[in-house]
């Protein structure tokens, strides 16, 4: 027909005059990332969510700043230090001067305690709170010093100021509620200010000038939140991004591919392990759990189910904090694994199924999560398959994460089954992973393990104000809790970023603090 | 005379799976200038597709027509789709059977008949629609002017037929072509409707091909007959030629069967299309005495409900303080036309529907039942349909239809078999045919499977609603002829309703005459059909039409509507008087007009 | 007329409260706490309980459900968990988005389909017919989300003609629209197709021929009208069901609409939120089905009861 040709023709006419003016050409040095995670909200103080809360982080700091190999260094603050007589419960710390705020107010000692008022009320909910809730008063002894005051001596108070949820906002923003209003523009002392934002899509900052420090290149940073990964890919193939934060082992070959594209990949500070239900019998012989450990075959794990995008877990907690080191203990060996078993008294029957006095081994509920991070479910379907080639009868119980979670904490259950679960702490502390994940009676310690030797290495973990003396003792508390092996410790999961050639000086980070101020643009 | 028509050779076939079937044989016919030519012939003859033929109105993919149509000497089979545009409605327009749905629904009438003005006069606007106001009054549609703009759901069948009518002759076309067109209308207003045909043709010296089943309605109205069968021309004559000495025996025994009113005058018993096959004739009075069905003061409304709140707005009083038995082995007819509340008489004695009061009592009961149905009465009250085709499942085999009532019943798969051959014979078909789907019968032969089905659970009444209206007369009359058989074999009670007066006169014992929901008069059937009291009884006696051209008469031509029985909310029915005529003979007291 | 629209208004509230209460009490069954989401892996019992009081969580269903009732009766729906932001607030923007969406791709539908339909039907059972059937069929047998990467890898990733999500100007419409609208051609096209099937061979269509009227005005001024209602009744019935339920094309595009808020509502268990947004699905479905209605008694005056 006719008239259909006729508008067949006017679409296509329609789409090129819409085409016609060169839309995706770049602004002047405009760094546009599409990032995983929607931008809920323009509080630092209450975002906890990867990256969306690191791109607050060039327009919000804080005093101190965790370094990708776990060492402190000053940002906001100058320096810190224990006051020797407060039996080690008490910091004295002293500011940066000349810093300002967006708004033109002065940072200041009372800026910092206005903001602790803030973090220490509990009528405001703030859900990052256990990591700063040891510190119960902050008061301004002068206008560039503070004391910090923390209910018990703590030696992770360098790394909990430097946590995001410490984040320093302008007194002025926070009177006037700006916080909690997503179409006003809080002020912070970063390198960038906000200049748009829509939730929780897309947040635009722009240079502040009176910056106290360096920066690179980029007038603007662009953060976009694309949560489906293809869409995410889809943008950044387009040419609607620079920087894919983050790249999917699938899509790996497509930007490696491509001239114009690189990926870069850091170990990221998740860890994926299974919690060990300690209430079980048979799991209360370490034989069995050290077998269990011995049965899975990580490096494969690796490569089919991650896409080579992920390393082996060696160790209790994750990679890059201070205290961690590879402890290659636990290497694939079936025949290992089953001669540990049969030393427990565990043989396989006829069924394959671990036997002992004629007792078969109990099925156990394997639980995991699904969605949450990428390949939680299938990562749990496979380890499954490994245990049950061993002998291991398992239930899958794959839920929905908002599902799941709660049931895994439910205290009823605690202990009786398979939790699998990935271990990431915001908090650049090894000390943080080991006592809130093996500690005793500690919410997220789903296997229930209990080892009172955790608790006293925690202890004293936290009264040691040596750097150096305390990353050792965490080294070696978590030697101890991997051979005790209350988990079976599987892969730590990669970030795997991808850039167009125009991005240089990104340097990333574990805990995805990647420093994006620094981003430097050049031509292709 | 000039012929106005002139067909030769007609011959139209139809694609039917890949292979050109012929439905119309060769046949050859003139209509006269001012002439009335009426096609009659049974289902199937091919007397509609003639008419289709001759308008060229038939699919062009898959049918084809051959020979020769000349009208006003042109020839209309070498005409262009563009050029028969152009005759259509203008040189010749027709008239269907349904004005219910021949008219679009969303278009005011007035613009219909505007439409077909302005596509063959060249007209303005308010020419055209002055002349459609015309049409309207020449149709005598009262108040034309104020109904022009209104849309056809607003008129009832009869006065949709008129916009039809008045559609058809707008541009004064040189053939009128009638294809059943009064068959859909209550016989009151198919005699207004004929009427008026008659009318018109002597006004505007139309030629009409008059295409029907109905041998009344051919006597009444026709100049020449012409006969069909099977797509064959069978005989062709003059009327009254047709009438008295039919030449061929297809139209002898078409007219044979024919049930004409007043044929039955002087006999009491119901009589037989074919006697003959008759053990025993079937007997004047029933042979018991105590009543089988007894209703007293039945009364059935449905709320209209409209508003807000659903508040009822008004009533349909559909039957109202009726009361009535039958008796064993005894045939009640229930007569009266749409809106007469006789269906729903029916529908309620087997629970299709609820009634307000009254009292229903079938013989065996312990007592009767206000308003309930019994499951037992299930079991005793049996009822068949208009449709017999809507009334079996088209998926299910005959034999599954007619052992299911049995298999409820707990009867088992064997016993029920052998029954449901047993029944087979009963309505005189064969047991084999038990395999067979229901769209493998015709239409005679699943009334009667319908028939079998009902007397599956063995019941004392059958009511039987409309069930031979349509059916062809020869089908129609050996379902007749089965139904008294059977009611001879069994002994049966018949709820007989219709609105076709001969056929009731033809087998019932007592006839009751419903109007608005009462009925008007009741009495045995040579009473009410040879000494009707009521005015309504007589009028609508009077309207059937009678299969006898000798016998043709003028009657006034009126614009009546039949009534509706919905009221208003607060409505109180009157209080009525029966009049004892003679005995078991009772009249309704009227009001002198 | 005015009455049926009152008693159909009527009726929609009822049921809406009774959905709404439904929905209401089954979230709160579905396993998941919103708090202990919301606290994160760091969040201890303590932490998760003074959030749960902060939420108002803490106290009993019943207690709740009142609360939230007295809130919603003077227009106030909440605070958002996941935000903290006004939930009306957020949905409103949301809506306008996905109504915005909705609305252009409803009418691209109905660009192609009504056409299509009809042209199917008056050549039905040949070539013109099952090609446009099979075409209207196919898009919208296509998975949505398969089609939408197929567009994007060809005009976005490839051609770079359009953008590949988000929203910013109208080229940021064309693909969801397209896609949006391809889900829904299938069931219109057929729709039409069998309604204008149907009246073809009406009877009143037979009396237009036989009055000579050319069959392109038969088309236009006997049948389309007539054929016109369970079209409109299907357009409205989609639109709103479209309005709620194109969570993957909202997700793929990255478009702002409800359907993604109610991805991540739900995700997060955040109450507030899903509550308001199934009442706003009702009311939407409800007012949609209205208008249907409406503009069929528009069209054919039989519907309106006096």
């Amino acid at each position: 027909m006719a008239f259909s040709r006729q508008r067949l023709s006017a679409l296509l006419l329609a789409t090129a005059l819409l085409a016609a003016p060169a839309a995706f050409a770049q602004e002047a040095k405009t760094f546009r990332a599409v990032i995983s995670l929607p931008i809920q909200t323009l509080d630092p103080q209450k975002s906890i969510a990867g990256l969306a809360g690191d791109a607050l982080r060039t327009v919000f700091q804080t005093l101190t700043f965790v370094q990708s190999d776990g060492s402190v260094a000053p940002m906001l603050a100058q320096s810190w230090e224990i006051d020797p007589n407060s039996e080690g419960l008490q910091w004295i710390v002293k500011l940066k001067p000349d810093v300002v705020f967006h708004d033109g107010e002065p940072f200041n000692a009372a800026a910092v305690a206005a903001n602790w008022k803030r973090l220490l009320d509990p009528k405001v909910p703030i859900q990052a709170r256990s990591n700063i809730n040891m510190i119960t008063e902050v008061e301004a002894i002068d206008d560039l010093t503070v004391r910090f005051t923390t209910n018990r001596p703590f030696s992770g108070f360098p790394m909990a100021i430097g946590h995001a949820v410490s984040s320093i906002v302008s007194p002025k923003s926070i009177a006037a509620g700006l916080l909690d209003d997503p179409n006003a523009s809080p002020a912070g002392t970063g390198p960038y200010r906000i200049a748009r934002f829509t939730l929780p899509d897309e947040l635009e900052v722009e240079k502040f000038d009176n910056y106290w420090g360096k920066t690179g290149n980029a007038e603007k940073l662009v953060f976009i939140s694309r949560p489906d990964e293809q869409a995410r890919m889809a943008a950044f193939l387009a040419g609607e991004a620079d920087a894919n934060f983050y790249v999917g082992a699938e899509s790996r070959g497509r930007v490696e591919g491509s001239q114009d594209l690189r990926t870069e990949a850091i170990a990221s500070i998740r860890e994926f392990i299974v919690h060990l239900p300690m209430k079980v019998d048979a799991l209360q012989d370490i034989r069995v759990r050290r077998a269990l450990n011995h049965a899975i075959d990580r490096d494969q794990i690796v490569k089919s189910v991650f896409g080579g995008v992920a390393e082996p877990a060696l160790s209790a907690i994750q990679p890059g904090v201070a205290g961690y080191e590879k402890l290659p203990i636990y290497t694939y060996d079936v025949d290992k694994a089953a001669a540990l078993l049969k030393e427990a008294g565990w043989t396989k029957n006829a069924n394959g199924v671990l036997e002992k006095d004629g007792k078969p081994f109990p099925t156990l509920v394997f639980m995991s999560g699904r969605g949450r991070v990428p390949n939680d479910a299938r990562l749990a379907q496979v380890t499954a398959a490994y245990l049950n080639q061993i002998g291991i009868p398992t239930t899958l119980q794959i839920d929905e994460f908002a599902t799941f979670y709660p049931a895994a904490m439910a205290p009823d259950g605690r202990g009786t089954r398979f939790v699998h679960m990935s271990w990431g702490f915001g908090q650049m502390d090894g000390a943080a992973f080991l006592c809130t994940v093996y500690g005793e009676g500690r919410p997220q310690n789903f296997g229930g393990y209990e080892n009172p030797k955790v608790g006293e290495a925690c202890g004293k973990i936290d009264n040691t104000f040596d750097a150096a003396e305390r990353a050792r003792l965490i080294a070696e508390a978590t030697k101890m809790v991997y051979e005790d092996a209350p988990a079976i410790f599987l892969v730590v999961p990669s970030l795997l970023a991808g850039f167009n050639s125009t991005v240089k000086n990104l340097k990333l980070d574990a805990g995805e603090n990647h420093l994006l101020w620094e981003v430097e643009l050049g031509a292709n | 005379m000039t012929n106005i028509l002139e067909v030769k050779g007609l011959t139209t076939s139809f694609l039917r799976s890949g292979n050109w079937t012929p439905v119309v044989h060769g046949i050859d016919f003139q209509v006269k200038r001012g002439e009335t030519l009426a096609v009659v012939g049974e289902s199937g003859s091919g007397k509609s597709v003639t008419a289709l033929s001759v308008m060229r109105l038939l699919p062009p993919r898959t049918s084809r027509v051959e020979g020769s149509i000349k009208l006003g000497g042109d020839e209309l089979l070498d005409r262009s789709e563009a050029e028969m545009r152009g005759i259509r409605g203008n040189r010749v327009a027709m008239i269907f059977q349904e004005p219910m749905t021949s008219l679009n629904p969303l278009m005011p009438v007035g613009e219909q008949i505007r439409e077909a003005i302005m596509l063959h006069r060249n007209v303005s606007l308010a020419e055209a629609k002055a002349l459609a106001l015309d049409m309207l009054d020449k149709v005598r549609i009262p108040s034309a002017a104020k109904r022009y703009g209104e849309i056809p759901h607003q008129f009832s069948g009869g006065m949709r037929q008129r916009v039809m009518i008045a559609m058809a002759l707008a541009c004064k076309p040189e053939l009128i072509i009638a294809d059943e067109p009064t068959t859909a209308l209550d016989v009151t207003i198919q005699a207004q409707i004929l009427e008026l045909l008659r009318d018109l043709r002597e006004e505007e010296d139309m030629s009409v091909l008059f295409i029907t089943h109905d041998m009344g309605v051919v006597a009444e109205i026709a100049d020449r007959v012409m006969v069909m069968q099977n797509g064959s021309l069978v005989e062709e004559a003059e009327v009254r030629q047709l009438f008295r000495a039919p030449a061929a025996s297809y139209t002898r025994t078409l007219l044979e069967a024919v049930p004409v009113v007043g044929s039955m005058a002087g006999k009491d018993a119901p009589e037989a299309f074919k006697a003959s096959t008759f053990k025993v004739p079937p007997s004047p009075r029933p042979a018991h005495d105590a009543p089988l069905l007894d209703v007293k003061g039945l009364t059935i409304r449905f709320d209209v409900r409209s508003g807000l709140f659903e508040r009822v707005s008004a009533r349909v009083h559909a039957v109202e303080n009726v009361s009535f038995s039958i008796g064993r082995g005894e045939t009640l007819a229930l007569v009266g036309e749409s809106g007469s509340g006789k269906s729903t008489i029916g529908r309620t004695l087997v629970g299709l529907a609820n009634c307000l009061r009254g009292e229903i009592r079938v013989a065996g009961e312990k007592e009767g039942s206000l308003c309930r149905t019994i499951e037992e009465r299930r079991q005793r009250v049996q009822m068949i349909f208009q449709d017999p085709y809507a009334s079996l499942d088209p998926r299910l085999r005959i034999g599954r239809a007619l052992t299911e009532p049995l298999r409820i019943r707990g009867v088992s798969e064997r016993d029920a078999l052998e029954q449901a051959a047993e029944l087979m014979r009963l309505v005189r078909l064969s047991p084999d045919m038990l395999k067979r789907f229901p769209h493998e019968f015709s239409g005679g032969q699943r009334q009667r499977i319908c028939i079998a089905r009902a007397l599956s659970v063995k019941p004392a009444l059958l009511i039987a609603d409309e069930a031979v209206s349509a059916l062809d007369v020869s089908i129609k009359a050996q379902i007749i002829d089965l139904m008294l058989e059977l009611q001879q074999e069994l002994d049966l009670s018949y709820l007989f309703i219709s609105h076709d007066m001969a056929v009731v006169e033809r087998l019932s014992h007592r006839v009751a005459v419903m109007y608005l929901g009462e009925i008007v008069e009741m009495g045995s059937r040579r009473n009410v059909f040879e000494n009707p009291q009521h005015p309504y009884t007589r009028r609508l006696l009077q309207a059937v039409p009678v299969p006898d051209p000798e016998r043709r008469m003028r009657r006034s031509l009126t614009v009546d509507e039949i009534h509706s029985p919905i009221r208003t909310k607060d409505f109180i029915p009157p209080v009525r008087r029966m009049i004892t005529v003679s005995p078991g003979h009772v009249v309704q007291q009227w009001e002198m007009a | 007329m005015l009455t049926q629209v009152l008693k159909t208004l009527a009726h929609s509230v009822i049921s809406l409260f009774l959905l709404f209460t439904f929905v209401f009490f089954m979230i709160r069954i579905m396993p998941g706490d919103p708090a202990r989401l919301l606290g994160g892996a760091g969040a201890s019992d303590y932490d998760v309980q003074t959030l749960r009081e902060s939420l108002g969580l803490d106290r009993s269903v019943m207690e709740q459900f009142l609360i939230f009732v007295r809130n919603v009766a003077q227009g106030d729906f909440g605070r958002s968990i996941q935000t903290g932001q006004p939930v009306g607030a957020e949905i409103l923007t949301a809506l306008a988005w996905s109504f915005s969406l909705v609305t252009a791709a409803m009418l691209l539908a109905i660009a192609f389909a009504v056409p299509a339909g009809v042209v199917a039907a008056v050549k039905r059972n040949r070539l013109p017919d099952i090609s446009l059937t099979s075409i209207a069929v196919a898009s919208t047998s296509l998975p949505a989300f398969w089609l939408a990467l197929i567009l994007i890898e060809v005009f976005s990733v490839n051609l770079r003609l359009l953008p590949s999500g988000g929203t910013g100007d109208l080229r940021n419409y064309i693909l969801p629209t397209v896609v949006l609208a391809a889900t829904q051609v299938g069931l219109i096209t057929r729709m039409t197709r069998a309604s204008v099937v149907e009246v073809l061979t009406a009877d009143y269509v037979r009396t237009a021929r036989a009055k000579g009227v050319h069959p392109y005005r038969i088309l236009l001024r006997h049948v389309l009208v007539n054929a016109a209602a369970p079209t409109v009744t299907v357009v409205g019935l989609q639109t709103g069901l479209v309005l709620a339920g194109s969570i993957v094309t909202e997700t793929i595009f990255n478009w702002p609409g409800v359907g993604r808020l109610l991805i991540r509502a739900v995700q997060a268990r955040d109450y507030p939120m899903i509550q308001a947004l199934i009442l706003v699905f009702g009311v939407a479905m409800v007012t949609f089905n209205l208008l249907a209605d409406l503009l069929n008694m528009l069209i054919d005056p039989r519907l309106r009861k006096k």
